[in-house]
């Protein structure tokens, strides 16, 4: 690189940050508690929250506005959030280009595509230029859909209908809105950490570890140079990489993760794996709305709500809930029919009973019976013929691992057995040949991802890149889903530029397009804002019989 | 720039099938007279001259002189009128008749006008291989009716097309099986569009869309239409999130939102001519569809209620 080339780029650098402070500038003069419509701060913030992400006035009403020109619609039905997104930085989707609306956007001129948060297409789809908007030229901008040059908008643009207190609120919210850089950030770095706890399988630890030092060793931090944007953008961080090792009873994580985030703030979690649930790493990233980044765990936290993490799939629950929707959907079994769970009660039998419940349940079945067996095992002598007397001509669902199998093999002999059997390929340790040979005319199994040779190509490139960079083990699940995961990494990373609000990182991973070729674990991976659980499916398969037996699939990947 | 050039090859492919307005050298509407336009590429000049005092609703007649770039009549050519109403996006049936007078002349009858409003006469010349055409704007109705009110530019592309759809069963927000074919063809004017729950931008709008054609129904919604939102998620999109997401519209029936496999839906949009790469290129597509024909009318773009509700009735009252 010249060096002529370096300072003009490290100027715009430094004019960026000269920027952004004139930009925060009436932010920080507002802060001495004076009142917004009568509300203190705080409370403004938590009003202005509401009218932006779900359309609602103070008064509790919908907002009212105008679209398309003459369309009246509720503000419930176009959110500020559903174009500009939860950032505020704006989205292309559709051909629609929806300009920035986040303070330290606003609160300055839209000079170019370089002020353009985003990818190289969303730049490109700037067609005016502006000047800086103030607290009066947003007020028109959002009642009269005319922008800070004087400019109509498109039609799209709702005409908002509000009143001057309410949009005093509006206004102070966005001023607010993705107005710092997140913490984490330095001049030259963004930190990331990963978490690893106690009582991980080394050789797992090692697979989950050596892909992701690699990447930011070889790939990212070495080429990262060669990726600068040519249009005047500040060139891009080096990524810092750390390892929180979790210690003790998961009970204690919570606080140590805080502790090791005092020390050393980072912007994002990426990857990580830990003995047992994802629960309190889940629960602190949401109390201090730090993302989270594909953990590799089958025991994720399954909320509707919950935000900071983005999780490959729903794990074990989403086994139990492919076993409903088979059982409902595709066998339609019918309504009088006996459905039995057997599960440990153990996080994973838990996890596969909730997931199967909750579904059959929704679908408008009858409640099953569970029988929950204690911690530990292995099942005794005589555990499948007392199960099939007690639970004949049912279906049942038997969310064990290879510990109970023994004796499984007899129960196709005897004269009153259950009519079908389900188990989790996940809960035989991905083994699910263990199921012998006596059983398979009647035994389904949940796979909740690619089947072998599906994901030939995934695997081919995942390997290719492990052996360059020395990786022990292509093939284990921690390194190609950490191989996944740096694949989106590295577009988030370019596209988010400068911009670097946790919430608009969250919002590039929403808005990426589905992945159908680079994972070499599921057949497809999709996202969307607010969708957290990536993989959509599960298949259920059956095993056929012989010394070399194969598996059938008998559903497709999305049961509905 | 492909935009423009798609317009030119349906221009040219079949010029009155098209509400595509020509973009050069149009002269505000005339209500009387004489009118000169030189046509699109420049190869003739047109002479309009009514007769009467203008157009008006009923059977019209107008004389034309053509000339080409000399000056010099232009005769023998083949000679097309079409009257055209942009703003309701079609024409009538009756064609006008053409007869020749001579010394490039000619005389056309039963121009029919429907409605008052804003109409087009489309002229189109073809002398031996030299084809070109004009548009002579009208304003039709009294001075209640002033041009620039009704001649309001239309934000989105429209055309007639024709659809052979698969025979699939979908899923929808209630969880029941629906066979779209019968669902489209239950005896109601339908309403098409593509969008998915977690859209940003042009879902929320074309949805606003359809809840403004059911609020404007009010309560007959239910009996005059059937709304039909296609999801292009699909795997994302399961009946619950699609129950949540209508609510945000609509309380009433006559909405369904259809999800279904990958497979399915892909037959579905293909069928439909609306095939996206990915759901975050997916384009604002309406399609309106009358009872028993197997025409469709395909708007692509942002629209709004009056062009909307025009166009609904459009198909609702065949």
């Amino acid at each position: 690189m010249k060096p002529g080339v370096k300072t003009s780029r490290f100027a715009a650098a430094l004019a960026g940050c000269l920027f952004l402070l004139a930009a925060l500038r009436p932010a920080l003069a507002a802060e001495g508690g004076e009142l917004v419509a009568g509300h203190p701060q705080s409370e403004a913030l938590r009003l202005g929250e509401i009218m932006y992400m779900d359309g609602v006035l103070p008064s509790g009403a919908p907002l009212r506005a105008i679209v398309n020109g003459d369309i009246e619609i509720k503000g419930t039905m176009v959110t500020c959030r559903n174009c500009h997104l939860r950032s505020g930085l704006g989205s292309l989707e559709g051909g629609v280009f929806s300009p920035p609306t986040n303070g330290a956007k606003l609160y300055a001129p839209l000079r170019g595509g370089q002020d353009v948060p985003g990818g190289a297409m969303k730049a490109g789809s700037l067609k005016f230029t502006r000047p800086a908007y103030n607290d009066e030229s947003l007020v028109v901008a959002l009642r009269e859909g005319i922008d800070a040059k004087g400019r109509k908008m498109s039609t799209a643009m709702p005409r908002y209908l509000l009143e001057d207190g309410d949009v005093a609120i509006l206004v102070h919210y966005l001023k607010n809105l993705s107005s710092k850089i997140s913490p984490g950030v330095s001049q030259e770095e963004i930190a990331f950490a990963v978490v690893v706890s106690e009582g991980v399988d080394p050789r797992d630890r090692a697979a989950l570890l050596e892909p992701i030092e690699a990447y930011v060793r070889e790939e990212w931090n070495a080429q990262q140079s060669t990726l600068l944007f040519t249009w005047g953008r500040a060139p891009l961080r080096k990524i810092a990489l750390r390892v929180w090792e979790l210690k003790g009873p998961p009970e204690s994580w919570g606080g140590q993760l805080e502790e090791r985030y005092r020390e050393q703030p980072v912007f994002a979690l990426l990857g990580g794996k830990v003995q047992g649930k994802w629960d309190p790493i889940h629960e602190f990233c949401e109390r201090n709305r730090i993302p989270c980044i594909l953990p590799v765990t089958d025991l994720p936290v399954v909320s509707k709500s919950d935000l900071s993490t983005l999780y490959f799939s729903k794990g074990y629950y989403q086994e139990g809930e492919a076993a409903a929707k088979f059982l409902a959907r595709v066998l339609e079994l019918p309504a009088e029919k006996r459905v039995v769970q057997v599960f440990r009660d153990n996080d994973e039998g838990n996890a596969l009973a909730r997931g199967f419940s909750e579904t059959w349940k929704k679908l408008g079945n009858a409640v099953q019976t569970d029988s929950v067996l204690p911690r530990g095992g292995p099942a005794g002598p005589g555990f499948w013929e007392q199960l099939a007397a007690a639970h004949p001509d049912s279906v049942l669902l038997s969310w064990l691992g290879p510990d109970d199998l023994a004796g499984l093999s007899a129960l196709g002999e005897l004269p009153r057995r259950p009519s079908l059997l389900v188990f989790s390929s996940t809960m035989l340790g991905g083994r699910p040949f263990l199921i012998p040979d006596g059983v398979r005319d009647f035994t389904y199994i949940t796979y909740p991802s690619l089947l072998p040779g599906e994901g030939a190509y995934g695997e081919t490139i995942v390997t290719n890149w492990s052996r360059v960079r020395k990786i022990a083990r292509p093939d284990a699940p921690e390194t190609t889903k950490v191989f996944f995961l740096t694949r989106l990494l590295t577009r988030v990373l370019t596209d988010i530029g400068d911009d670097l609000y946790r919430g608009f990182f969250l919002d590039l991973f929403d808005e990426s397009t589905d992945q159908v070729t680079i994972s070499a674990n599921y057949p497809r991976l999709s996202f969307g804002p607010g969708q957290r659980y990536a993989s959509k499916g599960c298949y259920i398969i059956t095993l056929t019989k012989g010394p070399e037996p194969r598996m059938v699939r008998q559903s497709d990947w999305v049961i509905y | 720039m492909r935009i423009a050039i798609l317009l030119t090859l349906l221009l040219l492919l079949c010029p009155a099938a098209y509400g595509a307005e020509p973009g050069k050298s149009s002269p505000s509407p005339a209500t009387a007279g004489r009118l000169s336009m030189t046509t699109a590429t420049g190869a003739f000049t047109i002479d309009l001259s009514l007769r009467g005092d203008a157009l008006a609703p009923g059977v019209n007649s107008v004389d034309l002189a053509v000339r080409d770039k000399a000056g010099k009549g232009v005769g023998g050519a083949k000679v097309v009128v079409t009257p055209w109403m942009p703003s309701q996006g079609h024409g009538v049936w009756d064609k006008p008749e053409v007869t020749e007078q001579g010394g490039g002349k000619y005389h056309v009858e039963n121009i029919k006008i429907a409605l008052e409003g804003r109409w087009e006469l489309k002229v189109s010349i073809r002398s031996g291989a030299v084809e070109d055409r004009a548009v002579f704007p009208f304003s039709v109705g009294g001075p209640g009716a002033p041009a620039g009110q009704v001649a309001k530019p239309k934000g989105y592309k429209r055309a007639v097309a024709y659809y052979k759809l698969p025979d699939v069963t979908l899923l929808n927000q209630d969880g029941r099986r629906i066979k779209l074919r019968s669902l489209v063809d239950a005896g109601k004017p339908v309403v098409v569009d593509f969008i998915y729950t977690t859209c940003t931008t042009i879902c929320p709008i074309l949805s606003s869309e359809f809840a403004s054609i059911t609020e404007e129904l009010g309560d007959k919604a239910a009996e005059s239409v059937q709304l039909i939102s296609i999801s292009i998620d699909p795997e994302n999109d399961r009946p619950e999130q699609m129950k949540e997401y209508l609510s945000r519209y609509t309380t009433g029936e006559g909405w369904d939102f259809l999800t279904g496999s990958k497979d399915d839906i892909g037959k579905v949009l293909r069928a439909f001519d609306s095939v996206v790469v990915d759901k975050m290129a997916h384009e604002p597509i309406l399609l309106f569809h009358s009872p028993g024909t197997d025409e469709w009318i395909r708007v692509e773009g942002l629209i709004g209620q009056a062009d909307l509700m025009r166009e609904f009735r459009n198909v609702a009252k065949r």
